[in-house]
């Protein structure tokens, strides 16, 4: 097990969010979080990437409470960590090539050099190498998006977590960013943590499915355990149906 | 009127927590000065002009007055004097802490708080950097030392002001306007002006990257953060004059005649 959610619970403001969560994910795998807007999907992963503390409970990061550990150990923890924000989060005041070239600079010793070897294999890899010099206001929401992996991937992290990766997009490129997100984690053996609400993506992508609803987690399993699923909540969302449990609470 | 008084406490609480973080990061974990230094230069230049233009008038203005008031007493001499020293003891620091909050103060609250919105600085620590050190601090020196050399700027075009309106308003000649300088402007006069720049200027600093670094929701909050970094900085630059100048005012009963 490398990431763990044991009795976490948080909220902000109108009663909690989560209630005493559990989840755990093993090494290598693929989880994606679905569910309804607004019900703790983004909340689960900035939890795991230590941007929100817990009001209780525990985030376990290969078998360490996050929490409990000095600033710096948390930091050398969490640099194992990459994540990809929903809406990309690139610094705008910086190019497509030194956002990458940011982390990598700030936090290992290469030479300038090498950093620009390092930047040109990312933007080789997510098919942007044409685009090194431009800013990220200069390129297209897709790209910003291939960009954001690039960056959240420079420092080769062995979890990685992507916030609804392919928001926005058309299917095509929807389906290319997928596609890179597989390939990048074959490539680099890594962990993954992804949200989405595009559930043929999410087929796509994971190992396990859950879905964060009513301040719970519920682990629907695989595609075929997924389509299966005996709780009337589940089955209303990953089918898009307007009646049931999921309609009837939020009116 | 106590809920507006609960919440300007807490401000303040919540200001000075975040400038303790600060130094703290600082002496852990220092900036460049490189960072720094691009942080002074974009300061400095994006205000000179202004803050050049605007000494120019000060000194002119205080030229003016000065020499209403003196001229009664044939005391004309002594004006290059009294300028200089009105100028470099309160309206040089005053001046040069309003025209930084308008340009500067609102700039960074704006440009951190929409890095705050757009989740740049949530990026940052995920990358395994210290927003703090990376983007705060250097900011927060820039503006404290860059403010000493808009001072500095500032003072020589108000002296240049005065001796041009001097010569034309009061017929007096350029040379005994700046003989009369070093008679009335004495060492206190310049300690204090800079006591008083440092103070503005830390308030300053604090408080646009504190409202910037905690601005929430969307581009009404940072809409909100700009707004209540001019109330803060302005309310806390005039109550600080206030207490700066009765400081020195009681440094200088206390010593008189044996430092100054």
């Amino acid at each position: 097990m490398q990431l763990a959610l044991r009795d976490v619970t948080i909220g902000f403001g109108d009663g909690p969010l989560l209630k005493k969560v559990n989840l755990e994910v093993r090494q290598g795998e693929s989880i994606v979080l679905i569910g309804p807007s607004g019900l703790g999907k983004t909340v689960v992963l900035k939890l795991f990437a230590g941007l929100l503390k817990p009001d209780g409970g525990q985030i376990i990061i290969e078998g360490r409470d996050l929490h409990a550990l000095k600033f710096r150990e948390q930091v050398q923890l969490l640099l194992k960590m990459g994540m990809l924000f929903q809406k990309n989060a690139l610094f705008d005041s910086l190019t497509v090539g030194d956002n990458i070239a940011f982390p990598l600079r700030e936090k290992t010793l290469l030479t300038e050099g090498e950093i620009q070897d390092k930047v040109g294999y990312f933007l080789e890899a997510v098919g942007l190498a044409h685009a090194r010099t431009l800013f990220p206001d200069e390129i297209s929401g897709g790209m910003q998006k291939r960009l954001g992996i690039a960056r959240a991937l420079a420092l080769s992290p062995q979890i990685v977590l992507y916030d609804d990766p392919t928001a926005g997009l058309d299917p095509i490129t929807s389906r290319k960013i997928a596609d890179l997100i597989l390939f990048l984690r074959q490539e680099h053996k890594s962990t993954t943590i992804s949200v989405t609400n595009d559930m043929a993506r999410a087929y796509q992508l994971a190992d396990r499915i859950v879905m964060v609803v009513d301040g719970e987690l519920i682990v629907t399993g695989n595609k075929r355990e997924t389509l299966a699923h005996k709780d009337p909540r589940v089955s209303q969302f990953i089918h898009g149906d307007l009646t049931g449990p999921l309609t009837e609470s939020l009116t | 009127m106590l809920k507006v008084l609960k919440n300007l406490v807490d401000d303040i609480g919540a200001c000075m927590m975040f400038l303790r973080d600060m130094i703290r990061t600082g002496i852990r974990t220092p900036c460049t000065w490189e960072a720094v230094c691009v942080q002074i230069w974009k300061v400095t230049v994006q205000s000179l002009p202004t803050t050049m233009m605007a000494g120019f008038f000060v000194g002119a203005i205080m030229t003016v007055q000065f020499t209403m008031q003196i001229k009664a007493f044939g005391a004309l001499g002594y004006l290059g004097g009294l300028a200089t020293s009105a100028t470099v003891r309160e309206v040089g620091p005053l001046l040069i802490a309003f025209l930084l909050s308008g340009k500067v103060g609102a700039f960074t609250s704006a440009e951190l708080g929409t890095m705050r919105v757009t989740e740049q600085i949530d990026a940052i620590r995920c990358l395994g950097a210290n927003p703090l050190q990376e983007i705060i601090l250097p900011r927060f020196l820039g503006i404290v030392i860059s403010s000493f050399i808009l001072l500095a700027a500032g003072l020589l075009m108000s002296i240049f002001g005065g001796l041009i309106l001097g010569a034309f308003f009061a017929g007096i000649n350029p040379e005994e306007y700046i003989r009369h300088i070093p008679t009335i402007v004495s060492k206190f006069s310049i300690y204090s002006g800079l006591f008083k720049c440092l103070v503005f200027a830390m308030i300053l600093a604090s408080v646009c990257t504190y409202k910037g670094y905690t601005a929430t929701g969307g581009a009404k909050g940072v809409g909100r953060a700009v707004v209540s970094t001019a109330v803060m900085t302005m309310v806390g630059i005039v109550v600080s004059d206030w207490l700066t100048s009765l400081l020195s005012e009681t440094t200088l009963v206390l010593f008189r005649g044996d430092l100054f």
